[in-house]
This record gives C-alpha cells, structure tokens and sequence, in this order.
C-alpha cells in the first residue's frame, strides 16, 4: 500500500484575480503503518492537503497515486478509494444522523456494498476500537456525550477499515480526559489493524507524545518530513511558521541555559525526566 | 452554485444611489414595480427602461454585473413565455396537434419576458446598492406604521437580519457535512430522483440539528446582551432623511406621475 | 467588595423521557458556593459535563437556581426586576464565536448591547470604537465577521460585551475552539482588560495553560467546587486533578516526575525558571 502526491497544487477560484494558492508543489510519499503527524499554522494548506488524499478536492496541477494509479484519471472509482482513506473531519460529531449508533456506524460499511450483517460485524468492531460500550448500541447519537459522540463518529469512519486513517484535529474541544482517551484509542488503532494514521494537530505536545514522523506544512509548501526530535530541534523556524515546539523542549532548553547539561532533544515528559536524573544525583 | 445569485449580493460604490437613504430606495423600487403593470402596451416600457437605465448608469455598478442577476430566473421566463405562446387565444399563424401559437400568443410572451427582465433588473438594483443590513433598517423604519396593526415589525426585520447573517455560514457547513458524508462513501450525485432524495438524508439531518443549535446559542447570547424587544431600543445608525432623499423622491414621484398619464390615455 | 457571590447553588435540568413522557430532573449544580472580589481574575475548570457551563449562565440570570442564591453586585438573580441589571453588570461571552454574533458588520455588532440597553447614539460610537480599540479590532470595524478567524471572531465578541461597560465578564470556554494563535491574543486582551480598566473576569476553560496566570482558581466535579486556591496551590495536585479529566502544565507535570523518583523539589511549580531555580542546588554535585 502506497499513497503519494507528486507536485500537488491547488487554486482557489483558479483563473480569476483572486486566485490563491493553497497547495504549491507537495511531494509527500505515505506507506504502511505509520504514525504521522500533520502539523501547520491555520490556513497553511493542511486541511486542503488531506481532502486530496481521498479525492474530494480534485488538484489544479499535479497527482496524487494510490497504488501507482492516478486518482484523477478516468475510470478510477474515488468512492472506492474513500473506504481505503478515511477521512476523519473536524468535529465530526456534527455528522451524526441516524436514530441509533450502531446504524449510524454502519453508513460507510453499507456505502461499500456491503451486506447488513457484515456490516453490523465491522460497526461492533470499529466501535469496540473506539471505546463504546455495547449498551449504547441501540441509543440515539444524539443522546450521547460529546466525547462519546466523536468517538462514534470515528468508529463510522473506522468501519470501512481504511488503510490510512485521517484525523483533523480529532481533540479539537475536550477535556484533557477526553483527549488522553480519544489519542490512546487512535494509537491502539494504529498498533492493532496495522494501519497507518495521520493526525492533524495544533498540540505539538499530542504530536510529540504520539507520533513517529511528522509533516510540516507552510504556506502550501512543505517544510519539514521527518523524525519528531529532528523536525522539533528547528525550534526557530518553526516559530516563524506560527508553530512551536512542545513545551518539554522549551523547559530543556530553559535547564540547558541555567548550566544543566541536559538533552535538548527531549520532547516528552519521559524523555526529559530520563535526561534530568542522568544529570543530578537525588540526595537519598 | 450560490456564486450565480446576484439577487441579495451588495456590491460596493460610492455612487450617488448607494447614499441614499433605503426607505427612498425601497419606495422607489416599490412603485417602479408596480408601473410595469400599469399598461398592455409596449410604449409603457420606454419610460420604464430610461428609468432604469438612469439608475444603473447612477449606482456605478457594472452592467455585465447587473445582467448576471438574471442567469437564475431564465428558466422562469421560459417557462413563462411557453405558456403565454401557446395558451393564448386569438389568430392562429401555426397549428398542430392541441396547441396553437397565435400572434396574440407571441405578443404576449414577448411583453412578458421584458416585463420579467425590467422587474428583475430593478429589484437586483436594491440589492446591488443596498446593504442587507440598511435594507432590513429601512424596511423597519419604513414599516413602522404597521405596528398600529399589531404587526411585530421589528421582529420580522431582525429575523431578516439574523437570517442573512446565518446563510454564508449555513452554506459553509453545507458543504462540510457533504463532504464528511462523501468520504464515509455516500453518492449525491448519481441515480434516479428517488435515490437522490434519499441520499440528502445523511446531509439535511445534521444539518437541522447545527441549525436548531445554533439558533438556541444565538437567543441565548442575544438574551445575554440584554436584547428585549424593541421598547426602549436605541439605534447606532438611525435613518435621517438628507436633501438628496427628498430630491429623490420627487424624481419617483415624477415618474409615477408620467406613468398614470401615459396608462389613462392609453398609451 | 464582592461582585460575584454564588451561594449553595442547586440546580438540575428538566429533561423529558421520550418513553414514559415523564420529565426527570437531571441535576447539574450541587450545592456551588464561590465569591469573586471586584478586579479579580478568576478561573473556573472542569471536565465536559461538569456543570461548569450551568455554573456560568446562572451569572447572568439566563439561568436561575432552584436553591440557593446567587448575588451580582448585590442583586439576586431570581427577582426579575435586576434581570437586565445584572445582565449590564455581568457579561458573558459563549464557545462558539459564530453563534453569537447578530449583525453582519462588526461594528454594529458591538453596537447590539448598547442599543438594547438604550444609549445614546452618539454615545454608542464612543463605546463601540473604545471597545474595538480594546481588543486591538479597530482596523476591522466595517468588515463582515464571516470573513475573520476564530480568535478575531471571539475578541469581537468580548468588544460587543466591553461596549455594555460590565463591571463583570463571565466567559464559557471562550477558547476551546480556537487555534493556539488565537487562544493567546483572547487571554492576552482579558488580562489587560482586567489589569488596565478593573473588569473582574471569570473565565470558564478546561485547558490548563491558560490559568496560570489567574489570582484564584475553583475546580468542578459533578456539580459541586472540589478545590480551590492560587494556580500554585491547585497544581500541586497532579494525581487529583488527572483523576478529575484534568492534567497540569508539562513543566508541573515534570517537576512531579521528578520528584517521584527522588528529587527534592517544592510542589506546584508553574514555570521553567522556576524549575531550574529549584534544581540549583543539585548543581554543583558531581554525578
């Protein structure tokens, strides 16, 4: 499995004077199981990229190729390729329809051709993988809480068992339990089916936590595609990008300034109380 | 789609036209409207036109910008210049099966579709100087009389108000529950009739839910800001009649007056 | 003297049963004492369903308790004679920026609250352009809020509040949907609202980072105050506040690691300096 964009560019209101730019040339090569993180400044092309990479925005220059086949070119079913990219939008809780959850996750299965109790089988599993208990199968959507409610949301997305799952901003509004519980389930997603996630996010400490390789994207264009700590020791440049790097490093680099030869490179919790006890001695 | 509607979309000038006060406007565009039925001769639509002409050259609004109000009503007037080509009656010049087009028929239609286009022209004409939001002002100021009547003139104009606010956001969240339902595989866009309508069920029940919950945050928050109901309301931008209003209104006034002469002596 | 004085507050939602077409009480507020101090700045948190939301809009009489009293500068929410009083007295800005706003242009959307309460047209620009200045939108003032971003969206909001010159603005989760850019220009004008003109500010957030900076802090659980203190105090419990849905700063949250696993450090550290203050003494100790 391979998902690629080759000199991707988009235009808004293309030909006209107020033609923009959101995407200028964006070479990006996805595989199997990874654990991506997208991350941009409001308005830097993130959202623009991912609604290419299942097809629903349509490139005014370039190509995207799934499986070395182009997605634009005639004959390939996009609808088809939705089910192998799922796309996870913002608050897709506001997506919700049906009179119960389980029906509601069943959408996308059915859209795929599939029969009712398959169906029903891959809803039940991408609702086990989104942590909802089987009590509120038969409940309105609608009734849920609002952590629930985007967490059945992603099941739906889930159940069409995407080779590539695509997250925007999937926190985006909860509490931080419900952030740990939303994350922690993507992440056993990842670890579990195999497949690959990409996680569009404004924490760069949710990113730092989570993630094994991350996209930054800048005015359409993109700026680093690499290991977390290689991408976060560019601390400058990602400032002048509207972003920044994970709190931890900025402690670090506090600890490193005050004469504690710390690592710089931490970026979690872990890492830097790992780096810290290396370098000071408890009085026991 | 909504890129075609020049109906309602304000379009910035710093004409003479744009100034005025919109009850002016709004009375002007009123009786303009109604002198297009005041005759059944095509003599009516000579003054008319030089009306109309003069308010698009006065607004500054590009010509090509004011015909592309009419785009959308086209199939309106087809459908009406069919029915009025071959349901009147009179002398038939062509006949076949159970219709017949007369040249009363013909004279008809034609009559109808330069009356549609004056019409449309000219109310697109408001909109294009007019901000929705002086519009609504105007309506209400204008109105104000109806209240004597017990009818809640403020509150329709507020509801106007809030309504052209919400649609651009309503449009917006349109299209992201569109395209969120398209990527769990849904199809608006090929099958019968039927299929179609049942498609627009995964998109048209979230979006009344937002809807619905928008429009209760909103009387919440306007609640919050003290919003009671006119009584005792103050505006920021009260309507103050200038010089150039009253001169316009003689202008309207003088028009009207062409007109009645003109439709009592048959013209 | 004391501008916000809720007292033993108990609430509960009617909700209807679709079934048996009974309607239950749901209780959201359990008993929700706290008092705020004119020129404070007050931070309320709390998880999703908290009741933190409830707690907020019984300030502003949208909402009134079915026991115990809530006081705004001394008028009682229940007596519908101070409604539009305490209304004027204590703003409040909601979550969502696009379902606030009224008008099309930003300038007469700050103008809807003095209009309502019936000021002076002259006197309503003079506000309106005071409070746009305020909040650094002045430049914005005849473009369609449509066109701006979240933040710009919520710091229109907090102008339409300003321009009903409140003593009080109560703000619910003000920044849960906005970028980190946006959330950093919102806290930026609140705390030089509070600091330059006095306007007491109870800012209603689950996100951590943003309190720091608050005089007094009060953590909700299940409809009912559950800590309260300076950010220090309530940080310094990190193992109680990750069991309420909540989490602490990462410095603070460092600092905790750390000393589990034997340094010696003071608790509630809030910032980097002070983390680095803290562990001098280790300094010159050879590993």
């Amino acid at each position: 499995m391979e998902l690629k964009t080759q000199n991707l560019v988009y235009e808004y209101d293309s030909g006209t004077d107020y033609a923009k730019r959101a995407l200028d040339g964006v070479d990006i090569t996805i595989g199997k199981n990874e654990f991506i993180g997208l991350i941009g400044h409001t308005g830097s092309g993130k959202s623009t990229l991912i609604q290419h990479l299942n097809g629903l925005l349509k490139a005014t220059e370039g190509q995207v190729l799934w499986n070395g086949r182009d997605i634009y070119s005639a004959g390939f079913d996009r609808r088809e390729l939705r089910g192998h990219v799922g796309l996870v939008f913002q608050y897709p809780e506001y997506q919700l329809f049906e009179t119960t959850v389980l029906k509601d996750v069943c959408f996308g299965p059915k859209n795929r051709g599939l029969s009712e109790e398959d169906a029903i089988c891959r809803a039940r599993e991408a609702l086990t993988l989104t942590g909802i208990d089987e009590k509120y199968y038969e409940s309105s959507p609608f009734d849920l809480s609002g952590g629930q409610k985007r967490r059945v949301a992603i099941a739906g997305v889930l159940a069409m068992q995407p080779e590539i799952l695509i997250l925007d901003e999937p926190t985006a509004g909860l509490d931080p339990g419900g952030r740990d519980e939303i994350l922690g389930r993507v992440a056993g997603i990842q670890r579990e089916t195999g497949s690959t996630v990409i996680l569009v996010s404004h924490s760069m400490d949710d990113i730092a936590e989570y993630v094994d390789r991350i996209i930054v994207i800048d005015k359409g264009c993109i700026a680093f595609d690499d290991v977390p700590v290689r991408v976060f020791s560019h601390v400058e440049e990602l400032e002048k990008m509207g972003l920044s790097a994970p709190q931890i490093t900025y402690v670090m680099h506090t600890l490193k300034n005050a004469g504690f030869n710390v690592d710089t490179d931490a970026i979690t919790v872990k890492e830097a109380v790992d780096s810290i006890m290396g370098q000071i001695r408890p009085h026991f | 789609m909504f890129k075609d509607i020049t109906l309602g979309q304000y379009y910035k000038t710093d004409s003479v036209i744009h100034m005025l006060d919109p009850r002016v406007k709004l009375a002007g565009t009123l009786i303009y409207i109604i002198t297009l039925f005041l005759g059944k001769s095509f003599f009516m639509f000579i003054p008319a036109a030089v009306f109309l002409v003069s308010m698009i050259i006065l607004s500054k609004v590009p010509v090509s910008y004011v015909l592309r109000g009419i785009k959308p009503i086209i199939p309106l007037i087809i459908i009406s210049s069919v029915f009025n080509l071959i349901l009147t009656p009179g002398n038939v010049l062509v006949g076949f099966w159970i219709i017949n087009i007369t040249s009363e028929g013909i004279y008809m239609a034609v009559f109808m579709i330069v009356r549609l286009l004056l019409l449309i022209t000219g109310a697109s004409i408001l909109t294009l100087t007019t901000t929705p939001t002086k519009l609504t002002d105007g309506m209400e100021m204008g109105l104000r009389f109806l209240k004597v009547f017990k009818v809640p003139v403020h509150e329709i104009a507020m509801m106007m108000s809030i309504a052209l606010r919400f649609i651009p956001i309503l449009v917006e969240e349109t299209d992201k529950i569109k395209k969120a339902q398209m990527a769990r595989g849904a199809d608006f866009e090929s099958g019968n009739i039927f299929k179609r309508a049942k498609a627009m069920i995964p998109l048209l029940v979230p979006l009344f839910v937002s809807a619905f919950r928008r429009a209760g945050d909103l009387a919440m928050a306007m609640e919050a800001r003290c919003y009671h109901g006119s009584e005792g309301r103050t505006r920021m931008k009260p309507l103050i009649y200038a010089r150039r209003d009253y001169i316009a209104y003689a202008i309207v006034l003088g028009y009207l007056g062409l007109m009645i002469v003109m439709a009592v002596f048959g013209v | 003297m004391s501008i916000v004085k809720a007292e033993n507050v108990i609430y509960s939602y009617k909700r209807k049963d679709d079934e048996t077409e009974e309607t239950k009480p749901v209780s959201a507020l359990a008993g929700v004492s706290l008092d705020a101090s004119e020129g404070e700045f007050i931070a309320v948190l709390g998880h999703n369903g908290s009741g933190k939301s409830t707690f907020a809009k019984q300030l502003n009489a949208l909402l009134v308790p079915d026991e115990g009293t809530v006081f705004i500068d001394g008028m009682d929410t229940k007596e519908d004679k101070y409604t539009l009083d305490i209304r004027k007295t204590a703003g409040m800005v909601f979550q969502n920026p696009d379902n606030q706003m009224v008008a099309s242009v930003v300038e007469e959307e700050v103008g809807f609250g003095p209009e309502n309460m019936g000021v002076p047209t002259e006197e309503i620009w003079e506000r309106v352009e005071r409070a746009l200045s305020s909040v650094g939108m002045y430049a914005y003032r005849e473009s369609n809020p449509s066109r701006l971003s979240g933040g710009q969206k919520q710091r229109i909001a907090i102008a339409g509040i300003l321009a009903m010159e409140p003593k009080c603005i109560v703000l619910d989760e003000p920044t849960a949907m906005l970028d980190p850019k946006g959330r950093i220009d919102v806290l930026e004008v609140l705390h030089k609202m509070n600091k330059e003109q006095g306007v007491t500010i109870i800012f209603i957030t689950h996100n951590m980072e943003e309190v720091t900076g608050a005089d007094r802090i009060f953590v909700m659980d299940k409809g009912k105050i559950v800590m309260n203190g300076t950010p220090r105090e309530v940080f310094s419990k990190v193992e109680e506040l990750r069991d309420l849905k909540l989490d602490v700063p990462k410095v603070t949250k460092l600092a905790h690691e750390l000393k589990k696993r034997g340094v010696i450090l003071p608790d509630g550290i809030l910032t980097s300096d002070e983390l680095a203050e803290a562990l001098k003494h280790y300094q010159n100790t050879p590993v």
